[in-house]
Protein backbone atom coordinates (compact mmCIF):
# COMPACT_ATOMS: atom_id res chain seq x y z
CA UNK A 1 0.00 0.00 0.00
CA UNK A 2 1.18 3.68 -0.65
CA UNK A 3 1.08 6.03 2.61
CA UNK A 4 0.49 9.34 2.33
CA UNK A 5 0.68 12.05 4.90
CA UNK A 6 0.48 16.13 4.84
CA UNK A 7 2.32 18.21 6.49
CA UNK A 8 3.15 22.23 7.55
CA UNK A 9 6.46 23.03 7.13
CA UNK A 10 7.02 22.92 10.55
CA UNK A 11 6.15 19.57 11.03
CA UNK A 12 8.05 17.84 8.09
CA UNK A 13 11.14 17.55 9.67
CA UNK A 14 9.98 15.64 12.18
CA UNK A 15 7.36 13.47 9.74
CA UNK A 16 10.00 12.90 7.36
CA UNK A 17 12.45 11.35 9.93
CA UNK A 18 9.74 9.10 11.11
CA UNK A 19 8.35 7.80 7.86
CA UNK A 20 12.54 7.66 6.78
CA UNK A 21 13.36 5.46 9.92
CA UNK A 22 9.96 3.45 9.48
CA UNK A 23 9.99 2.83 6.05
CA UNK A 24 13.69 2.39 5.50
CA UNK A 25 14.17 0.69 8.79
CA UNK A 26 17.09 2.74 10.02
CA UNK A 27 17.60 4.35 13.24
CA UNK A 28 19.49 7.38 11.58
CA UNK A 29 18.61 11.15 12.80
CA UNK A 30 17.53 13.45 9.29
CA UNK A 31 15.52 16.49 11.31
CA UNK A 32 18.32 18.60 10.94
CA UNK A 33 19.35 18.09 6.86
CA UNK A 34 15.83 18.41 6.39
CA UNK A 35 15.36 21.68 8.14
CA UNK A 36 18.63 22.90 6.67
CA UNK A 37 16.97 22.03 3.42
CA UNK A 38 13.93 23.52 3.73
CA UNK A 39 14.46 26.62 5.55
CA UNK A 40 14.84 28.97 2.17
CA UNK A 41 11.17 27.65 1.17
CA UNK A 42 8.42 30.08 1.97
CA UNK A 43 6.94 29.59 5.32
CA UNK A 44 3.47 28.81 4.21
CA UNK A 45 4.12 25.53 2.23
CA UNK A 46 2.65 22.53 2.75
CA UNK A 47 4.23 18.77 2.03
CA UNK A 48 2.57 15.46 0.98
CA UNK A 49 5.12 12.34 2.14
CA UNK A 50 4.87 9.34 0.04
CA UNK A 51 6.55 6.12 0.06
CA UNK A 52 7.03 3.52 -1.40
CA UNK A 53 7.91 5.78 -4.68
CA UNK A 54 9.93 4.70 -7.23
CA UNK A 55 12.88 6.98 -8.26
CA UNK A 56 14.30 6.26 -12.21
CA UNK A 57 17.45 7.74 -11.22
CA UNK A 58 18.03 5.94 -7.87
CA UNK A 59 16.23 3.02 -9.00
CA UNK A 60 19.23 2.67 -12.20
CA UNK A 61 22.27 3.52 -9.62
CA UNK A 62 20.45 0.70 -7.28
CA UNK A 63 20.26 -2.02 -9.76
CA UNK A 64 23.70 -1.24 -11.48
CA UNK A 65 25.90 -0.82 -7.86
CA UNK A 66 24.10 -0.56 -4.54
CA UNK A 67 22.64 -3.61 -4.79
CA UNK A 68 25.76 -5.68 -5.54
CA UNK A 69 26.61 -5.02 -1.42
CA UNK A 70 26.55 -7.29 0.98
CA UNK A 71 24.90 -4.19 3.11
CA UNK A 72 21.06 -3.96 2.57
CA UNK A 73 20.12 -1.17 0.51
CA UNK A 74 16.32 -0.37 -0.47
CA UNK A 75 15.56 0.15 -3.54
CA UNK A 76 12.48 2.50 -3.19
CA UNK A 77 12.53 6.01 -2.21
CA UNK A 78 10.06 9.09 -0.27
CA UNK A 79 8.40 11.43 -2.52
CA UNK A 80 7.66 14.99 -1.02
CA UNK A 81 5.46 17.13 -3.18
CA UNK A 82 4.89 20.85 -2.13
CA UNK A 83 2.36 22.88 -2.23
CA UNK A 84 1.79 26.47 -1.50
CA UNK A 85 -1.15 26.16 0.61
CA UNK A 86 -3.05 24.31 3.12
CA UNK A 87 -4.42 20.65 1.56
CA UNK A 88 -5.74 17.68 2.36
CA UNK A 89 -5.99 14.31 1.21
CA UNK A 90 -10.38 15.38 0.39
CA UNK A 91 -9.08 17.87 -2.03
CA UNK A 92 -7.47 14.95 -4.35
CA UNK A 93 -10.51 13.30 -5.05
CA UNK A 94 -12.38 16.46 -5.39
CA UNK A 95 -12.84 17.38 -9.17
CA UNK A 96 -13.74 21.02 -8.37
CA UNK A 97 -10.33 20.87 -6.24
CA UNK A 98 -8.09 19.76 -8.61
CA UNK A 99 -7.49 22.47 -10.43
CA UNK A 100 -6.58 24.62 -7.40
CA UNK A 101 -4.59 21.79 -6.44
CA UNK A 102 -2.24 21.98 -9.69
CA UNK A 103 -2.06 26.18 -9.40
CA UNK A 104 -0.76 25.19 -5.92
CA UNK A 105 1.57 23.00 -7.30
CA UNK A 106 5.19 23.80 -6.83
CA UNK A 107 7.06 20.69 -7.21
CA UNK A 108 8.94 17.66 -5.60
CA UNK A 109 11.90 16.32 -4.02
CA UNK A 110 12.82 12.21 -3.70
CA UNK A 111 14.13 11.24 -0.48
CA UNK A 112 17.18 8.35 -1.55
CA UNK A 113 17.90 5.71 1.14
CA UNK A 114 22.00 6.37 1.25
CA UNK A 115 22.17 8.64 4.35
CA UNK A 116 23.94 11.23 4.58
CA UNK A 117 23.34 12.02 0.70
CA UNK A 118 19.92 12.00 0.94
CA UNK A 119 18.42 14.64 -1.60
CA UNK A 120 17.53 12.60 -4.78
CA UNK A 121 15.73 13.66 -8.14
CA UNK A 122 14.00 16.69 -7.27
CA UNK A 123 12.21 19.41 -9.49
CA UNK A 124 11.20 22.52 -7.39
CA UNK A 125 9.55 25.72 -8.99
CA UNK A 126 11.55 28.74 -7.90
CA UNK A 127 7.92 30.60 -6.70
CA UNK A 128 8.14 27.86 -3.81
CA UNK A 129 11.05 29.95 -2.60
CA UNK A 130 11.41 33.12 0.00
CA UNK A 131 13.57 34.99 -2.18
CA UNK A 132 12.78 34.06 -5.89
CA UNK A 133 13.78 37.39 -7.81
CA UNK A 134 15.69 35.97 -10.07
CA UNK A 135 15.36 33.99 -13.21
CA UNK A 136 16.30 30.72 -14.83
CA UNK A 137 16.15 29.19 -17.55
CA UNK A 138 13.24 25.66 -17.06
CA UNK A 139 11.95 22.71 -18.41
CA UNK A 140 8.30 21.29 -17.63
CA UNK A 141 7.93 17.95 -15.86
CA UNK A 142 4.81 16.13 -15.62
CA UNK A 143 4.76 13.86 -12.42
CA UNK A 144 2.03 12.39 -9.80
CA UNK A 145 1.06 12.95 -6.22
CA UNK A 146 -1.20 10.38 -4.65
CA UNK A 147 -2.07 9.04 -8.31
CA UNK A 148 -3.39 12.71 -9.70
CA UNK A 149 -1.30 14.34 -12.65
CA UNK A 150 0.98 17.40 -11.86
CA UNK A 151 3.54 19.46 -13.90
CA UNK A 152 5.97 21.84 -12.57
CA UNK A 153 8.44 23.85 -14.12
CA UNK A 154 12.29 24.19 -12.68
CA UNK A 155 15.62 23.09 -13.59
CA UNK A 156 16.47 19.73 -11.77
CA UNK A 157 18.24 19.19 -9.09
CA UNK A 158 20.00 15.87 -7.08
CA UNK A 159 22.40 16.31 -4.17
CA UNK A 160 25.18 13.05 -5.18
CA UNK A 161 25.42 9.77 -3.21
CA UNK A 162 29.36 10.14 -3.62
CA UNK A 163 29.40 6.65 -4.92
CA UNK A 164 27.69 6.26 -8.48
CA UNK A 165 27.25 10.14 -8.68
CA UNK A 166 29.76 12.53 -7.73
CA UNK A 167 29.23 16.38 -8.19
CA UNK A 168 30.31 16.25 -12.12
CA UNK A 169 27.65 13.59 -13.10
CA UNK A 170 25.28 15.70 -11.19
CA UNK A 171 25.46 18.29 -13.29
CA UNK A 172 25.39 16.46 -16.17
CA UNK A 173 22.46 14.53 -15.06
CA UNK A 174 21.21 18.06 -14.49
CA UNK A 175 22.11 19.39 -17.75
CA UNK A 176 20.50 16.66 -19.44
CA UNK A 177 17.62 15.80 -17.50
CA UNK A 178 16.72 19.70 -18.73
CA UNK A 179 17.62 19.41 -22.19
CA UNK A 180 15.90 16.74 -22.19
CA UNK A 181 12.23 17.39 -21.36
CA UNK A 182 12.70 20.59 -23.31
CA UNK A 183 13.72 19.58 -26.40
CA UNK A 184 12.97 16.54 -28.63
CA UNK A 185 16.47 15.82 -30.24
CA UNK A 186 17.99 14.66 -26.46
CA UNK A 187 17.57 11.71 -24.27
CA UNK A 188 17.48 11.79 -20.47
CA UNK A 189 20.25 10.31 -18.96
CA UNK A 190 20.75 7.93 -16.17
CA UNK A 191 23.67 7.41 -13.72
CA UNK A 192 24.52 3.87 -15.27
CA UNK A 193 24.59 5.27 -19.21
CA UNK A 194 27.39 7.96 -17.48
CA UNK A 195 29.58 4.94 -17.12
CA UNK A 196 28.76 3.33 -20.34
CA UNK A 197 29.66 6.43 -22.38
CA UNK A 198 32.73 6.81 -20.88
CA UNK A 199 34.30 3.52 -20.26
CA UNK A 200 36.01 4.28 -23.62
CA UNK A 201 37.73 6.53 -22.25
CA UNK A 202 38.62 5.35 -18.33
CA UNK A 203 41.98 3.54 -18.28
CA UNK A 204 40.37 2.89 -14.20
CA UNK A 205 36.99 1.39 -13.11
CA UNK A 206 34.45 3.59 -12.48
CA UNK A 207 32.59 2.34 -9.88
CA UNK A 208 32.64 3.70 -6.73
CA UNK A 209 32.96 6.93 -8.74
CA UNK A 210 36.21 9.24 -7.82
CA UNK A 211 34.70 12.11 -10.58
CA UNK A 212 35.15 12.76 -13.82
CA UNK A 213 37.51 14.86 -15.81
CA UNK A 214 36.49 18.18 -17.53
CA UNK A 215 37.36 16.84 -20.70
CA UNK A 216 35.04 13.42 -19.89
CA UNK A 217 32.17 16.07 -19.03
CA UNK A 218 32.90 17.65 -22.30
CA UNK A 219 33.25 14.18 -24.30
CA UNK A 220 29.93 12.66 -22.79
CA UNK A 221 27.97 16.02 -23.34
CA UNK A 222 29.08 15.64 -27.27
CA UNK A 223 28.41 11.88 -27.01
CA UNK A 224 24.89 13.20 -25.92
CA UNK A 225 24.56 14.95 -29.04
CA UNK A 226 25.74 18.80 -28.13
CA UNK A 227 28.51 20.90 -29.83
CA UNK A 228 30.10 21.30 -26.91
CA UNK A 229 32.30 24.51 -26.04
CA UNK A 230 35.39 24.56 -23.08
CA UNK A 231 36.22 27.87 -22.14
CA UNK A 232 39.24 28.47 -19.35
CA UNK A 233 39.59 31.42 -16.80
CA UNK A 234 43.41 30.95 -17.72
CA UNK A 235 42.88 31.09 -21.56
CA UNK A 236 40.27 33.97 -22.65
CA UNK A 237 41.18 36.36 -19.34
CA UNK A 238 39.00 39.19 -18.98
CA UNK A 239 36.31 37.96 -21.07
CA UNK A 240 35.68 34.53 -19.70
CA UNK A 241 33.11 35.92 -17.61
CA UNK A 242 31.54 37.83 -20.15
CA UNK A 243 31.31 34.81 -22.40
CA UNK A 244 29.78 32.99 -19.41
CA UNK A 245 27.01 35.74 -18.82
CA UNK A 246 26.30 35.71 -22.61
CA UNK A 247 25.43 31.80 -22.38
CA UNK A 248 23.60 32.59 -19.28
CA UNK A 249 21.76 35.61 -21.21
CA UNK A 250 20.99 32.95 -23.90
CA UNK A 251 19.53 30.65 -21.09
CA UNK A 252 21.90 27.75 -21.85
CA UNK A 253 22.52 25.64 -18.86
CA UNK A 254 26.45 25.53 -18.49
CA UNK A 255 28.74 23.57 -16.86
CA UNK A 256 30.89 25.13 -14.06
CA UNK A 257 34.84 24.48 -12.34
CA UNK A 258 34.93 25.97 -9.29
CA UNK A 259 38.22 25.40 -7.82
CA UNK A 260 40.57 27.13 -4.93
CA UNK A 261 43.66 25.27 -6.50
CA UNK A 262 44.03 23.67 -3.83
CA UNK A 263 41.66 20.49 -2.99
CA UNK A 264 37.98 22.19 -3.25
CA UNK A 265 37.06 21.03 -7.49
CA UNK A 266 33.75 21.33 -7.94
CA UNK A 267 31.20 21.26 -10.42
CA UNK A 268 27.95 22.85 -10.01
CA UNK A 269 25.74 24.09 -12.94
CA UNK A 270 24.97 28.47 -13.69
CA UNK A 271 21.10 28.40 -14.70
CA UNK A 272 19.82 31.83 -14.47
CA UNK A 273 20.96 35.32 -12.63
CA UNK A 274 18.98 37.53 -10.88
CA UNK A 275 16.77 39.82 -11.95
CA UNK A 276 17.89 43.82 -12.74
CA UNK A 277 16.74 46.52 -10.95
CA UNK A 278 17.73 50.12 -11.53
CA UNK A 279 20.61 49.95 -9.64
CA UNK A 280 21.94 47.38 -11.83
CA UNK A 281 21.77 49.78 -14.27
CA UNK A 282 22.82 52.45 -12.66
CA UNK A 283 26.37 50.99 -13.19
CA UNK A 284 26.92 51.65 -16.78
CA UNK A 285 29.54 54.07 -17.12
CA UNK A 286 27.83 56.54 -19.74
CA UNK A 287 31.30 58.34 -20.71
CA UNK A 288 32.36 54.57 -21.64
CA UNK A 289 32.61 54.46 -25.82
CA UNK A 290 31.10 50.85 -25.49
CA UNK A 291 28.88 48.38 -22.92
CA UNK A 292 28.65 44.88 -23.12
CA UNK A 293 25.49 44.09 -21.23
CA UNK A 294 26.98 40.98 -20.07
CA UNK A 295 29.73 42.69 -18.12
CA UNK A 296 27.27 44.36 -15.87
CA UNK A 297 27.91 43.65 -12.36
CA UNK A 298 25.17 40.82 -11.15
CA UNK A 299 24.56 37.62 -9.53
CA UNK A 300 23.69 34.28 -11.36
CA UNK A 301 21.86 31.21 -10.00
CA UNK A 302 23.63 28.03 -9.16
CA UNK A 303 22.01 24.23 -8.58
CA UNK A 304 24.91 22.95 -6.53
CA UNK A 305 24.57 19.42 -5.31
CA UNK A 306 26.04 20.27 -2.21
CA UNK A 307 23.56 22.87 -1.72
CA UNK A 308 19.35 23.40 -1.69
CA UNK A 309 18.98 24.45 -5.37
CA UNK A 310 19.12 28.33 -6.74
CA UNK A 311 21.34 29.32 -4.88
CA UNK A 312 22.40 32.93 -5.64
CA UNK A 313 26.28 34.32 -6.02
CA UNK A 314 28.61 36.72 -8.23
CA UNK A 315 30.63 35.16 -11.05
CA UNK A 316 33.93 35.86 -8.76
CA UNK A 317 33.10 33.57 -5.77
CA UNK A 318 30.37 31.44 -6.86
CA UNK A 319 30.95 29.38 -3.56
CA UNK A 320 30.09 32.20 -1.03
CA UNK A 321 26.96 30.56 0.44
CA UNK A 322 29.18 27.62 1.76
CA UNK A 323 30.32 28.09 4.92
CA UNK A 324 34.06 27.24 5.25
CA UNK A 325 36.47 29.68 4.12
CA UNK A 326 38.42 27.22 1.66
CA UNK A 327 35.27 26.73 -0.42
CA UNK A 328 34.75 30.63 -0.44
CA UNK A 329 37.92 31.21 -2.15
CA UNK A 330 36.64 29.01 -5.12
CA UNK A 331 37.00 30.42 -8.20
CA UNK A 332 35.00 29.54 -11.60
CA UNK A 333 38.36 28.44 -13.53
CA UNK A 334 36.40 26.70 -16.31
CA UNK A 335 32.88 26.27 -18.17
CA UNK A 336 31.88 23.50 -20.48
CA UNK A 337 28.92 24.93 -22.48
CA UNK A 338 26.16 22.56 -24.19
CA UNK A 339 25.92 24.05 -27.61
CA UNK A 340 23.67 23.05 -29.88
CA UNK A 341 25.91 21.01 -32.94
CA UNK A 342 24.90 22.94 -35.72
CA UNK A 343 26.07 26.74 -34.07
CA UNK A 344 29.01 27.22 -35.02
CA UNK A 345 29.64 30.35 -34.49
CA UNK A 346 30.38 30.90 -30.69
CA UNK A 347 30.31 33.62 -27.99
CA UNK A 348 33.97 35.16 -28.41
CA UNK A 349 33.63 35.79 -31.91
CA UNK A 350 30.02 36.55 -32.04
CA UNK A 351 31.35 39.60 -29.33
CA UNK A 352 34.50 40.78 -31.42
CA UNK A 353 32.40 40.73 -34.72
CA UNK A 354 29.38 43.03 -32.98
CA UNK A 355 31.95 45.05 -31.46
CA UNK A 356 33.70 45.99 -34.56
CA UNK A 357 30.63 46.33 -36.78
CA UNK A 358 29.08 48.85 -34.22
CA UNK A 359 32.41 50.65 -33.84
CA UNK A 360 33.85 50.63 -37.03
CA UNK A 361 31.03 50.45 -39.87
CA UNK A 362 28.64 51.89 -37.76
CA UNK A 363 30.31 54.08 -35.92
CA UNK A 364 28.45 54.26 -32.93
CA UNK A 365 29.96 55.72 -29.32
CA UNK A 366 28.15 55.61 -25.68
CA UNK A 367 26.05 52.88 -26.28
CA UNK A 368 24.87 49.40 -24.26
CA UNK A 369 24.90 46.34 -26.29
CA UNK A 370 23.32 43.38 -25.47
CA UNK A 371 24.49 39.88 -27.15
CA UNK A 372 22.37 36.71 -26.24
CA UNK A 373 21.84 33.26 -28.50
CA UNK A 374 18.36 32.77 -29.14
CA UNK A 375 16.25 30.79 -31.55
CA UNK A 376 14.39 32.38 -34.40
CA UNK A 377 11.66 30.85 -34.28
CA UNK A 378 11.08 32.22 -30.85
CA UNK A 379 12.38 35.41 -32.16
CA UNK A 380 10.27 35.54 -35.15
CA UNK A 381 7.39 34.79 -33.17
CA UNK A 382 7.99 37.38 -29.97
CA UNK A 383 8.44 40.06 -32.60
CA UNK A 384 5.44 39.15 -34.34
CA UNK A 385 3.45 38.77 -31.21
CA UNK A 386 4.00 41.99 -29.86
CA UNK A 387 1.48 44.65 -29.97
CA UNK A 388 3.29 46.91 -29.67
CA UNK A 389 5.43 47.04 -32.95
CA UNK A 390 4.49 48.27 -36.60
CA UNK A 391 3.63 45.64 -38.76
CA UNK A 392 5.99 46.65 -41.64
CA UNK A 393 9.16 45.92 -39.35
CA UNK A 394 7.10 42.80 -38.04
CA UNK A 395 7.42 41.88 -41.60
CA UNK A 396 10.56 42.68 -42.56
CA UNK A 397 12.16 40.37 -39.47
CA UNK A 398 9.66 37.58 -40.66
CA UNK A 399 10.82 37.76 -44.32
CA UNK A 400 14.63 37.53 -43.70
CA UNK A 401 15.85 33.71 -43.41
CA UNK A 402 17.26 32.50 -40.69
CA UNK A 403 18.93 29.75 -38.92
CA UNK A 404 17.63 27.39 -36.22
CA UNK A 405 19.86 29.80 -34.01
CA UNK A 406 20.85 33.27 -34.22
CA UNK A 407 23.01 36.03 -32.30
CA UNK A 408 20.38 38.71 -31.39
CA UNK A 409 22.33 41.87 -30.20
CA UNK A 410 20.29 45.03 -29.08
CA UNK A 411 21.41 48.61 -29.13
CA UNK A 412 20.54 50.50 -26.37
CA UNK A 413 21.62 52.66 -23.59
CA UNK A 414 21.24 53.46 -19.98
CA UNK A 415 17.82 55.14 -20.16
CA UNK A 416 16.37 52.85 -22.46
CA UNK A 417 17.46 49.79 -20.65
CA UNK A 418 15.78 51.15 -17.66
CA UNK A 419 12.88 50.80 -19.12
CA UNK A 420 13.95 47.44 -20.54
CA UNK A 421 13.84 49.06 -24.36
CA UNK A 422 16.25 49.00 -26.88
CA UNK A 423 16.68 51.21 -30.12
CA UNK A 424 18.29 48.79 -32.63
CA UNK A 425 19.27 45.06 -33.41
CA UNK A 426 21.76 43.57 -34.97
CA UNK A 427 20.88 39.84 -36.08
CA UNK A 428 23.71 37.25 -37.18
CA UNK A 429 24.01 34.28 -38.51
CA UNK A 430 24.85 31.19 -35.68
CA UNK A 431 26.05 28.62 -38.72
CA UNK A 432 28.33 30.77 -40.14
CA UNK A 433 31.73 31.28 -38.27
CA UNK A 434 32.98 32.63 -41.22
CA UNK A 435 33.10 36.65 -39.95
CA UNK A 436 34.86 38.24 -42.48
CA UNK A 437 32.38 40.92 -43.75
CA UNK A 438 29.16 40.41 -43.93
CA UNK A 439 28.96 37.10 -43.82
CA UNK A 440 27.55 36.14 -40.40
CA UNK A 441 25.60 39.13 -40.71
CA UNK A 442 21.47 38.69 -41.23
CA UNK A 443 20.06 41.79 -40.48
CA UNK A 444 20.79 45.76 -39.19
CA UNK A 445 17.54 47.10 -38.21
CA UNK A 446 17.01 51.33 -36.81
CA UNK A 447 15.07 53.96 -36.77
CA UNK A 448 13.35 53.49 -40.07
CA UNK A 449 16.26 51.46 -41.27
CA UNK A 450 16.02 48.31 -42.29
CA UNK A 451 19.34 46.50 -43.95
CA UNK A 452 19.14 42.73 -44.13
CA UNK A 453 20.69 40.14 -46.47
CA UNK A 454 18.60 38.89 -49.51
CA UNK A 455 17.53 35.29 -51.04
CA UNK A 456 21.30 35.69 -52.84
CA UNK A 457 23.50 36.30 -50.10
CA UNK A 458 23.60 40.08 -50.88
CA UNK A 459 22.79 43.22 -48.52
CA UNK A 460 20.19 45.66 -49.35
CA UNK A 461 17.94 47.74 -47.50
CA UNK A 462 14.84 49.30 -47.21
CA UNK A 463 12.67 52.05 -45.44
CA UNK A 464 10.07 51.41 -42.67
CA UNK A 465 7.52 54.12 -43.23
CA UNK A 466 7.63 54.88 -39.69
CA UNK A 467 11.09 55.35 -37.60
CA UNK A 468 11.04 52.88 -34.80
CA UNK A 469 13.25 54.66 -32.34
CA UNK A 470 12.62 52.32 -29.51
CA UNK A 471 10.92 48.62 -28.52
CA UNK A 472 10.93 46.20 -26.20
CA UNK A 473 14.10 44.26 -25.22
CA UNK A 474 13.98 40.73 -25.85
CA UNK A 475 13.01 38.55 -22.98
CA UNK A 476 12.07 35.09 -24.08
CA UNK A 477 15.15 33.19 -23.04
CA UNK A 478 15.16 33.82 -19.26
CA UNK A 479 11.33 35.16 -19.17
CA UNK A 480 11.97 37.92 -18.26
CA UNK A 481 14.63 40.88 -17.13
CA UNK B 1 13.68 59.29 -21.46
CA UNK B 2 16.20 60.46 -23.99
CA UNK B 3 15.07 60.19 -27.79
CA UNK B 4 17.53 57.41 -28.89
CA UNK B 5 18.39 58.66 -32.43
CA UNK B 6 18.87 56.97 -35.61
CA UNK B 7 21.54 54.77 -35.78
CA UNK B 8 22.42 55.97 -39.22
CA UNK B 9 21.98 59.40 -38.09
CA UNK B 10 24.30 58.85 -35.94
CA UNK B 11 26.96 57.38 -37.80
CA UNK B 12 29.34 59.51 -39.77
CA UNK B 13 27.66 58.67 -43.06
CA UNK B 14 24.23 58.92 -42.49
CA UNK B 15 23.39 57.08 -45.75
CA UNK B 16 22.67 52.75 -44.96
CA UNK B 17 24.15 52.88 -48.43
CA UNK B 18 27.29 53.76 -47.49
CA UNK B 19 27.35 51.53 -44.34
CA UNK B 20 26.46 48.99 -46.95
CA UNK B 21 29.70 49.87 -49.46
CA UNK B 22 31.67 50.19 -46.55
CA UNK B 23 30.80 46.61 -45.36
CA UNK B 24 30.90 45.07 -48.82
CA UNK B 25 34.41 46.88 -50.33
CA UNK B 26 37.97 45.53 -49.39
CA UNK B 27 38.85 47.12 -46.04
CA UNK B 28 42.00 46.01 -44.86
CA UNK B 29 41.39 47.34 -41.45
CA UNK B 30 38.30 45.04 -41.22
CA UNK B 31 39.86 41.71 -43.02
CA UNK B 32 42.97 42.50 -40.28
CA UNK B 33 41.08 42.47 -37.39
CA UNK B 34 39.09 40.30 -37.72
CA UNK B 35 41.59 37.26 -39.02
CA UNK B 36 43.08 38.61 -35.35
CA UNK B 37 39.76 37.60 -33.69
CA UNK B 38 40.27 34.38 -35.35
CA UNK B 39 43.15 33.36 -34.72
CA UNK B 40 42.96 34.82 -30.62
CA UNK B 41 40.39 32.53 -31.19
CA UNK B 42 41.70 29.23 -32.39
CA UNK B 43 44.48 29.44 -30.08
CA UNK B 44 42.74 30.04 -26.46
CA UNK B 45 40.00 27.35 -27.68
CA UNK B 46 43.02 25.53 -28.36
CA UNK B 47 44.88 26.22 -25.32
CA UNK B 48 41.53 25.56 -23.26
CA UNK B 49 40.81 22.03 -23.97
CA UNK B 50 44.29 21.60 -22.93
CA UNK B 51 44.04 22.94 -19.94
CA UNK B 52 40.67 21.51 -18.73
CA UNK B 53 40.79 17.92 -19.63
CA UNK B 54 43.04 16.88 -16.58
CA UNK B 55 41.34 18.50 -13.74
CA UNK B 56 39.12 15.75 -11.54
CA UNK B 57 35.83 17.39 -10.49
CA UNK B 58 34.74 15.70 -7.23
CA UNK B 59 34.36 18.10 -4.31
Amino acid sequence: MISQEIHSKNNLPIALENSFQGFFNVKIPIRQEIENFIKNLKDVTFFVIEHPYVDKVYRDSYYYYFSSKLNYYPRDCIKVSIFAKTITIDDFYSVEKQQELQDNYRGFFVIRPTYPALFGRSIIDKRALKNNEFLITESEFNTTCNGLKFYVKGFPYSSQDSETITCAETSLWGVMEYFSHRYAEYKPLLPSKIVDTLKIISFERQLPSKGLKYGDLSYALKEFGFGTRIYTRQDFKDEFEIILASYIESGIPTIIAASNNDNIHHALVCCGREKLTESHIETIDERAIMIDFNSIKKRFVFVDDNHFPYQISSLDRPCHYYPSAEWKKSRIEQIIVPLYPKIYLEAYEAREYCKYLLFEVLKFKQITYRLLLTSSRSYKDEIIRSVDLPREFKEAVASVPMPKFVWLCEISDKQLLKNHKCSGTIMLDATEPNIFRYKPLLFVHSGNIFMHKNGNGNLEHKKLPLSLDEYGIYKNNLMGF
Amino acid sequence: MKKNEDIFKKSKHSDPEAVIERLLKKSDSFDTKMKEVRRDYIRKSANSEKNASELVLNS
